[in-house]
Parts: structure tokens; C-alpha cells; sequence
């Protein structure tokens, strides 16, 4: 029990190991990896476009953004998509994981974040600061308009609005498991902004508190222009489409898209649950439960090594158990047995970064 | 643990994890793909219309006309005396003269603005050096500034300064007056309108003037001084029109509208146009500039531009051009994905 209680991982049975690592550690794997790809891409998106700015303000430390943008950019705007997307994300179905353990690799090998990801991140994130800020400068910068849309404040609007709507966007490419909370998260994070800017944006705020609230306006006056939605629209489209592009042309260039796609159609079909569920008969004498490794070597080499795991069905359960015949770890370079679909998957899947 | 296979009772109900879609993960999903159906088409449309969309800017912004004419007075230019005047300190007003001439009709509206460059509104210490409550018309803050203004708090004397800051003090003061010139007889001048120039909640709400006193605005405004910098105390800006007197005076809450960059536009009049849809008709005009503001200090440059405006605003070219070209990009990366997805989606089927 007390082994139990300082442990971050119980299992009541040896075999629960197996769906522990090949199902939910590898969604967990993959869901941290793109949860971190994007949030690096976000922040960089949102935030540099002040870096930019200041070689035009002669380096005086003037914020390109407002105070409350910059609050509640991570707070509310940008926050419950990649959440979602952190909590739900699964990139094949829990059958599928078991069937194919070949796709286990992926975390073994570092795939889905390294430095190289991290670099994309940041150089797509800096991309997309550059673009929202130079749009609006060159449209902007000693232009005649109506309502004198080249002042500080519409200035920001503008390239906070073309920033949130970018990186809405793209999350929306990104999540690939949509559950009614990715949807509700979405709408809900553009709801919060067009709210909050409205509030803290009212003049009501901002005759209350001057000094708190220094943007009277400055959304429904900037945001109304004519000019102002085409900077936007262009903004998030130049940001946007080399992202769309590079997607599908990864997508596309990966070999054996068509057998991916058949597999996404049988995923659509019924596809097992995730049940803790015990599949060793009680009254077989396969019944031993609750492994404890302490004292021997244990079985965790034929998992690393790949060697006795092309299971097809509670046959080769006993197999991992470690009963049975099996594939000893001398033997594993022998032609496994795997239908041949799932190692196409496995290698589909292991090229899974930028697309 | 000992092997339990006698002990065959199942798990009571409460050591059983919740069974529900949410906490085992079997949420209904969509997962979809990236298919050449989709993305194909999508490319092809947003070109087409990026293209169609930079095409109609393009020449929207082409009928715009608009005037450019430098009076910074460097070289030998006719505002070059004015411009040397104003680098001594406490010189007299002086006056230039710009003559152009149009070649087309202007159409209505035509707006006048005033453009600066290498003007930093944008810096930090210099767009903290305001009190927005005192422009609000807040009593207590009148003759209260806040410390933010210093060095324009107060005067030389401890009078406090209304209004304070180095915006406020900064205010351009050049004037412009235009006249048409006919080819014989007197010039005669054109009317500018001066205001509805500015954002309505700037002149109904962020800007107020405090309560006159007695009926006199220049009662409310004592105990204060005008900003060091300035000719005329803020109570007389605009003594012809009360509403466009103090700290409502549109010019003044138009420079108080800090600009994002160095070069920058602030609209100055629109032309009051009496005969219809012609704006400023073809011809000769003189504009009278007093030459009140020194730009030379700091190789700043002046610059007034006549403008016609449209619905999307002044002379954009740059939309209308990025526009058709990320328009023709569109396509063109559309054609290249096809041709990639033909050739994969061939080797494809032949495996």
C-alpha cells in the first residue's frame, strides 16, 4: 500500500502495463510534444511584434501592445485551444496503438520535439510577427485616412486582432482529434477577446480609471476602418497559407498517404474502448497480478527491444506475460508476423513532425 | 503481493475509476485530414480572389489624387528664411508662401493633412509625459498635474501647468490657409473646416473642459499656466467657437492622439466645398503657411498633403499591390501542390 501511495503509476496487473505505455503514454508523449510546439509558436507570434517595434520607437521600451492584451493574451485568448489540445489530442485510436507498438519508437527517439521542432517553432512564430507588423506598417505608416488610423493605439489593435486570429487559426490546423470541448474552446477564447477588449476598451472603464484603462475606443474606432479589416485579412492569410501549404505538402509527400487514410476510415468505425479491464481469466493459471520488479532483472528489456511484441490477440498476452512460448531476445530479428498495414502506419506516423 | 487467485471477489464499486466517455477517453471526435479536395480548391479560390481583391484596390487607389508639397525650408526653397527664423528662440511669426497648381478636378471630400518625419510621438518617456485626467476635466486634477508631466508639471514659478506634459507642450502650431488663384482678379480664399476632424469619443468623453466659471472659460482655467512652449493659453485656441475652445480644441486632441511611427500624417481641415461634388477644381492655389514649428533641430522634415479621400481612405498602393501578388502566389503554390499530389497520389496507386 505504501508502495502504491508514492508511486506515480499503480497497476493491479502486469498486463495493464502494456496499454499504459503503448496507449496513454504515447498520447501523452504526443500531446505534451504538440502542446509545447505550439505554445512556443504562440508566444513567439504574439509577443515579438514588440521587438520589431522598437527599432521604431528608437529603443525607448515602448509597448507595441496594450497592457490588457498582454495580460490576458495567455490567460484567456490563447489558452483553452492548445489545452484542449493537450488534454484530448490522440493521433490513432487506442486499438490501433496496441496493434502497432512499433509507433512507441517515436518517443523513444525524440521524434515529435527536439531542437529542430523547437527552432520551426520559433522561426514560424517569428514569421508570423513580422508579417503582422509589417503589413500594418507599410499600409499604415504615412497614409491619409479617414480616421486617423495611423495613431499608436489602432496601431496595436491591429496587430493584436491580426495575431489572435493567426494563432486561432492555427490551432485550428493543429488539432487533428476535435472533441466538442476543442470547438467550444475555440469560440469561447474569441468570445473572451472581442468581450474584454470591449470592456476594457468602454469609456465607462475608462473614466473610472485612466491610468488602468488607457484605451478608450480604440478597438471600435481602429476595427470599423475599411483598411484596417484588409490589413487583417491580409495579415492572417500570409501567415496562414505557407503553414496550409507546407502541411499538405508533408502530408502528401509522406509515402502511402492512401493506407493512412483507410486506416483513419476503420477509426471512424467502432474502435475498442480504453477500459481498465482485466483480460487474464481468473481461474487460468495465468492469474498472477500485481508485478514487482525490485528483485529481478524483469521483462522490460522485451519492450524496449521490440522483441516479443507483434500481439495479435489474448494469445500473445501470455506471450508479454512471459508465459508461454515466446520470442526469446536472441530471436528477434525473425520476420515478425505484423500485418503488413500497421507497419506502414508505424512508419506514416514516425514521420509526423511539421505536418 | 501474494496471487490472489482465491480470493475471487470483484472490485467493490467505489475502487472502480469512473466509466464515463470524458475520464476513459472515448470522446466522440472528428479527426479530419488534409485532403487534396479540400486544399486544392481553397488555394485556387483564395488566389482568385486575392487577385480580384488587389485588382479593385489597385485602381480605387489610383483615381485618389493626392498632393505632396515639403515646406521644411531646407536649401533655397520659399520657406527657407521662415525655417531659419524659427531656430532662434523667441522669434517673430513668420510666414511663407507655396504655390501649386492642380491638374485635375480634386472631387469631395479633400482633406488637408500635415505630415512630420524622423518625430518620435512613439517614445516611451515622451507618451507617458501626459494627464489624462486633467484633460478629462476631472477638477481636483486641473491644478493637480500628475508627476509623469515633469518637466512640464509646473512652471518656472510652481504655477501648475495646464495642459501638462510633454505632448501638450509639444503642439504644432503651424497654420495653413489656402486660396484659389484665378487666372485674373483677386485670390480668393477656401474655406477649411476645422473640425469633426477628430474621434467622436475623444471630443465627447475623453477630453472635457472643466466648468466655466461665470460663464467664462478662462475664469475655470485660473490658477493655471499655459505649457512653456506654447503662444496663446489653452482658453484661447479657438476664440470664434466655443465649442472648439480648451482642451476640446479638435487640433489639440488630434496631436494628443499619439502616432505608432516616426512618420506620420495628423489631419488638419477638410475643405469646405460649396458647389457640390467638386472638391477643388483645376487651377492655381497659393497656401500661406505661418511657420511656427521647428523641425530642423532634429532633421525633421514638414510636409502638407491635399488629399481626396475614398471609402477605403488615402492613396494606398501598397494594399492593392500585396494583394495581387500574394493573390498570384496563391495560384501559383496551388498549381505546385497539384502537380506534387498528382505524382505522389500516381506512385502511390502504383505500389
Amino acid at each position: 500500500m505504501q508502495a502504491v501511495q508514492c508511486s506515480d503509476y499503480a497497476l493491479a496487473q502486469f498486463s495493464y502495463l502494456q496499454r499504459l505505455l503503448f496507449v496513454h503514454g504515447r498520447w501523452s508523449y504526443l500531446r505534451i510534444c504538440k502542446f509545447l510546439r505550439y505554445f512556443f509558436y504562440k508566444t513567439f507570434a504574439g509577443m515579438m511584434s514588440q521587438i520589431w517595434f522598437a527599432f521604431y520607437t528608437g529603443f525607448t521600451a515602448q509597448p507595441l501592445l496594450e497592457g490588457w492584451f498582454l495580460a490576458l493574451y495567455n490567460v484567456f485568448y490563447t489558452s483553452y485551444p492548445v489545452l484542449c489540445m493537450g488534454m484530448f489530442e490522440q493521433d490513432v485510436s487506442a486499438e490501433k496503438s496496441l496493434k502497432c507498438p512499433e509507433l512507441y519508437k517515436a518517443g523513444q527517439k525524440d521524434l515529435f520535439f527536439n531542437f529542430r521542432t523547437f527552432c520551426l517553432s520559433f522561426l514560424q512564430g517569428s514569421f508570423v510577427s513580422l508579417v503582422s507588423f509589417y503589413v500594418a506598417l507599410w499600409a499604415f505608416e504615412d497614409k491619409a485616412s479617414i480616421k486617423i488610423v495611423g495613431d499608436y493605439q489602432s496601431f496595436a489593435m491591429i496587430i493584436a486582432t491580426s495575431a489572435i486570429l493567426t494563432v486561432t487559426v492555427e490551432i485550428i490546423l493543429d488539432i487533428k482529434f476535435w472533441t466538442v470541448f476543442s470547438v467550444l474552446a475555440i469560440f469561447l477564447s474569441l468570445v473572451l477577446y472581442c468581450l474584454c477588449s470591449y470592456f476594457t476598451q468602454s469609456f465607462q472603464a475608462y473614466l473610472t480609471a485612466p491610468t488602468v484603462f488607457q484605451f478608450p475606443d480604440a478597438s471600435k474606432n481602429a476595427l470599423t476602418d475599411p483598411t484596417a479589416l484588409l490589413v487583417i485579412l491580409l495579415s492572417v492569410t500570409v501567415n496562414i497559407i505557407p503553414s496550409l501549404a507546407a502541411r499538405f505538402l508533408c502530408s502528401v509527400m509522406v509515402q502511402r498517404t492512401m493506407s493512412e487514410m483507410a486506416q483513419v476510415r476503420d477509426l471512424k468505425m467502432k474502435t475498442s474502448m480504453v477500459e481498465l479491464r482485466s483480460h487474464v481469466r481468473r481461474d487460468s493459471h495465468w492469474s498472477r497480478s500485481s508485478y514487482a520488479f525490485s528483485h529481478k532483472e524483469g521483462y522490460a528489456n522485451l519492450i524496449s527491444t521490440g522483441a516479443s511484441l507483434r500481439s495479435k490477440g489474448p494469445r500473445v498476452r501470455g506471450e508479454l506475460n512471459g508465459f508461454g512460448p515466446t520470442s526469446l531476445p536472441g530471436q528477434e530479428d525473425s520476420v515478425p508476423p505484423a500485418d503488413v498495414a500497421c507497419s506502414r502506419d508505424a512508419a506514416t506516423q514516425q514521420t509526423f513532425l511539421p505536418c | 503481493m501474494a496471487a490472489s487467485s482465491s480470493s475471487s471477489s470483484p472490485p467493490t464499486a467505489q475502487h472502480r475509476p469512473d466509466n464515463t466517455a470524458f475520464t476513459q477517453q472515448r470522446l466522440p471526435a472528428w479527426q479530419p485530414l488534409l485532403s487534396a479536395g479540400t486544399v486544392l480548391p481553397l488555394f485556387f479560390c483564395l488566389g482568385a480572389a486575392f487577385v480580384a481583391l488587389g485588382l479593385g484596390l489597385h485602381f480605387s487607389s489610383a483615381t485618389i489624387q493626392e498632393l505632396e508639397l515639403d515646406y521644411t525650408g531646407l536649401g533655397n526653397s520659399s520657406c527657407a528664411r521662415c525655417a531659419q527664423l524659427s531656430l532662434r528662440a523667441n522669434h517673430s511669426t513668420c510666414t511663407c508662401r507655396l504655390r501649386f497648381s492642380l491638374a485635375q478636378d480634386f472631387p469631395a471630400p479633400v482633406c488637408l493633412y500635415y505630415q512630420l518625419s524622423n518625430y518620435y510621438q512613439n517614445n516611451r518617456r515622451y507618451s507617458i509625459s501626459r494627464d489624462d485626467q486633467q484633460l478629462s476635466g476631472v477638477a481636483s486634477s486641473l491644478r493637480n498635474p500628475a508627476q509623469e508631466c515633469r518637466p512640464y508639471q509646473k512652471n518656472a514659478t510652481g504655477i501648475p501647468i495646464a495642459p501638462c506634459g510633454s505632448v501638450a507642450n509639444s503642439l504644432f502650431n503651424d497654420t495653413f490657409q489656402l486660396f484659389r488663384v484665378p487666372s485674373s482678379g483677386p485670390e480668393d480664399e477656401i474655406r477649411l473646416d476645422k473640425k469633426g476632424v477628430s474621434w467622436w469619443t475623444d471630443t465627447n468623453i475623453k477630453f472635457r473642459n472643466p466648468e466655466p466659471v461665470n460663464g467664462s472659460l478662462a475664469q475655470a482655467f485660473k490658477g493655471t499656466t499655459r505649457p512653456p512652449n506654447w503662444q496663446l493659453p489653452v482658453y484661447e485656441l479657438d476664440m470664434n467657437d466655443s465649442s472648439n475652445n480648451g482642451f476640446v480644441n479638435e487640433a489639440f486632441i488630434i496631436w494628443m492622439r499619439i502616432a505608432a511611427l516616426p512618420t506620420f500624417r495628423k489631419l488638419y481641415a477638410r475643405v469646405q466645398h460649396s458647389n457640390g461634388s467638386v472638391g477643388l477644381p483645376r487651377g492655381n492655389y497659393s497656401l500661406t503657411i505661418t511657420y511656427n514649428y521647428p523641425v530642423l533641430l532634429f532633421d525633421g522634415s514638414k510636409k502638407v498633403i491635399v488629399s481626396t479621400l475614398s471609402w477605403m481612405g488615402g492613396k494606398n498602393p501598397f494594399l492593392g499591390i500585396t494583394f495581387l501578388v500574394f493573390g498570384i502566389a496563391c495560384i501559383l503554390t496551388a498549381i505546385v501542390m497539384l502537380v506534387v499530389h498528382l505524382k505522389y497520389q500516381h506512385l502511390s496507386e502504383a505500389d
